[in-house]
């Protein structure tokens, strides 16, 4: 039997698997940079004489959205980080 | 100062700060951006590649990514509705906030006129009905040459002082204010010029008083309300005031109470209009105007009143643009100048063409403007207003029209004129054209003196030239939609314009 990955169909398999990987980990990059971005956008308050209940309320809005992006930013870091660690360990099966 | 605009009209409800308005644009497109960054999370599958055989390595953490990867698009997606939650706010509280400053707006003008008319009758019982006859008399010459020595060195282009002393004596009609009895009372035992002192002295003591907003606010309200004292001081019973009034048959209106002014001073010779002629002093090539800072930049601030800009092309039709300046002489017997007291008056009187409008007429003439040439015109002042009966005459094609600090609340201008109006709301001046009527300006406001005090060496410090061309810059950066598109119709004028050639007027008034 010859040797080598093109004659190992698990080595193509885990070759194949880890080039898929790196796609979603880049899925997951370009999530998170436009994420970062976006995040930009989030106002951070009203400079202005507006005040009253509609204020308060309008500021709370914004620290809840501000929360959630914070959250949904760690979630996509933390994919990010658990797919690079499952091309890690495809690295390790094929090593 | 304060860099913060409301803005609010131009057919619609929302009135907010630019900043409002701004945030309200941000959070649509982070909502948008939201949206995609879920749309992507949602096409990936995290955990599919370690169904592959041989990946079974793998699969611990591709699961852990896959429930990553789903709480982001979750929290993604709540993010989203929260963005476009707080878009809606904003938006709606602008809406209910301008609907609450028109409804207020309304109310509190015909609360005024209603306590006008019933402050006439009883002034007018008790005998005290001759007070405004001695306030116009004693004020003819005393308080418009105070206003106008206080005012003319330091404020280029205010309106006037007898019209603002028309709305200090709306105010002291409505609120009793002791400038009236002052001026009346010194007009009765002592010598104009004695008044004038009085006056003067007053002026010194209040001159913070006029720059404040609930001051001008106050003016502006009163001053359409001199009418319905007059109505009641004869003993019309409110009903009846109301019926003749603006919102009724609109027999009643500023309009009337001025004229009636300019007709009492006439007796002595005061607010006479005469002819007047205007010609080119000076002529220069130049480019076309962009944006609201350019333009208020070009408003003639010299000997020359008017500003014709011409822009050409090749098989084209002229089109142009017309800057008018603010009033130039504040006394109330006409001189050479035709911006000054008399004009304005006369503009805010019923009928007539001011010798302002009919010098600025000559110069549109003279540069070739016909009734079919498209026409942008900016004012300051007294040119705004003189701008603002250019676009309501029908005389013109006005494509788009811009005032600045301009007194024409009251002007009919159609709604289908593309008109941004710029006001300062511790500027007195404007104020002193009225309440907004009819027209539906997008109406730009700022209060320049907010965190400092005004200086006190200036009669109106916010009505200064200068004060609106930094607004103006302010407003060429404000990200607000209404004013966008304003001045995108306003360069559209000089669109494809091969050459620009500027033409200064200078106009005279003669017997």
């Amino acid at each position: 039997m010859p040797q080598g990955s093109d004659s190992d169909p698990w080595a193509l398999t885990v070759m194949i698997a880890r080039s898929l990987l790196e796609e979603q980990g880049a899925a997951l990059s370009l999530v998170r940079a436009r994420l970062d971005r976006a995040r930009a956008l989030a106002p951070t308050g009203a400079e202005s004489e507006w005040a009253g209940p509609a204020r308060r309320l309008y500021d709370a809005g914004l620290d809840e959205l501000h929360r959630s992006l914070s959250s949904a930013q760690a979630s996509v870091e933390a994919a990010l980080a658990d797919t690079r660690r499952a091309i890690d360990s495809l690295s390790g099966h094929v090593g | 100062m304060s860099d913060d605009l409301l803005v609010g009209g131009g057919g619609a409800i929302a009135v907010a700060t630019v900043a409002l308005f701004d945030q309200v644009a941000r959070l649509e497109r982070l909502e948008s951006s939201l949206e995609e960054c879920a749309r992507i999370l949602g096409a990936m599958d995290a955990v599919a590649v370690s169904r592959l055989p041989g990946t079974a390595s793998c699969r611990p953490a591709l699961e852990q990514a896959g429930r990553g990867v789903d709480d982001a698009r979750a929290l993604l997606g709540l993010a989203a509705v929260r963005s476009a939650h707080l878009a809606s706010g904003l938006r709606l509280s602008a809406k209910v906030y301008g609907a609450g400053e028109s409804a207020l707006a309304a109310f509190s003008e015909r609360l005024a006129g209603d306590f006008a008319a019933g402050l006439g009758f009883l002034a007018a019982r008790l005998g005290l009905l001759v007070a405004p006859g001695l306030l116009l008399a004693g004020s003819r010459v005393a308080v418009p040459f105070t206003i106008a020595r206080t005012v003319a060195g330091t404020v280029a282009g205010t309106i006037g002082s007898t019209v603002a002393n028309t709305a200090a004596g709306t105010v002291a009609s409505t609120a009793a204010n002791t400038m009236a009895n002052t001026v009346a009372s010194h007009a009765t035992r002592r010598s104009p010029g004695a008044g004038a002192d009085a006056a003067e002295r007053w002026l010194a003591g209040h001159k913070a008083m006029l720059s404040d907003p609930r001051f001008v606010q106050l003016a502006r309200v009163s001053i359409v309300s001199l009418d319905e004292f007059g109505a009641g001081a004869v003993g019309l019973p409110v009903p009846v005031v109301r019926l003749l009034g603006e919102d009724g048959l609109g027999l009643l209106g500023l309009d009337t109470t001025v004229g009636a002014v300019a007709v009492g001073a006439s007796v002595v010779g005061a607010f006479r209009e005469t002819g007047v002629r205007t010609a080119p002093v000076a002529t220069a090539p130049s480019t076309p105007a962009e944006g609201f800072a350019d333009r208020a930049a070009r408003v003639p601030s010299g000997s020359a009143q008017v500003r014709v800009d011409r822009y050409s092309a090749p098989g084209q039709q002229d089109r142009f643009e017309v800057y008018l300046g603010g009033t130039a002489d504040f006394s109330p017997m006409s001189g050479k100048e035709p911006f000054d007291l008399t004009s304005n008056i006369t503009a805010l009187s019923a009928g007539g063409q001011s010798g302002a409008y009919r010098a600025v007429e000559d110069a549109l003439g003279q540069a070739g403007v016909g009734p079919h040439s498209p026409l942008v015109v900016t004012g300051y002042s007294q040119g705004g207003l003189v701008a603002a009966q250019l676009a309501a005459s029908g005389d013109y094609d006005v494509r788009g029209l811009y005032t600045l600090g301009a007194p024409s609340g009251q002007v009919d201008v159609p709604r289908d004129v593309q008109w941004v109006a710029v006001e300062h709301t511790d500027d007195l001046v404007p104020a002193l054209g009225g309440t907004w009527a009819t027209a539906d300006p997008v109406l730009v406001r700022r209060k320049v003196f907010s965190d400092v005090a005004p200086p006190p060496e200036l009669a109106l410090p916010a009505h200064a030239a200068e004060q609106y061309r930094a607004t103006a810059t302010l407003i060429d950066a404000a990200n607000e939609s209404r004013l966008r598109e304003a001045g995108a119709a306003f360069d559209l004028v000089g669109r494809g314009a091969e050459s620009v050639e500027s033409t200064w007027y200078r106009a005279s008034r003669v017997p």
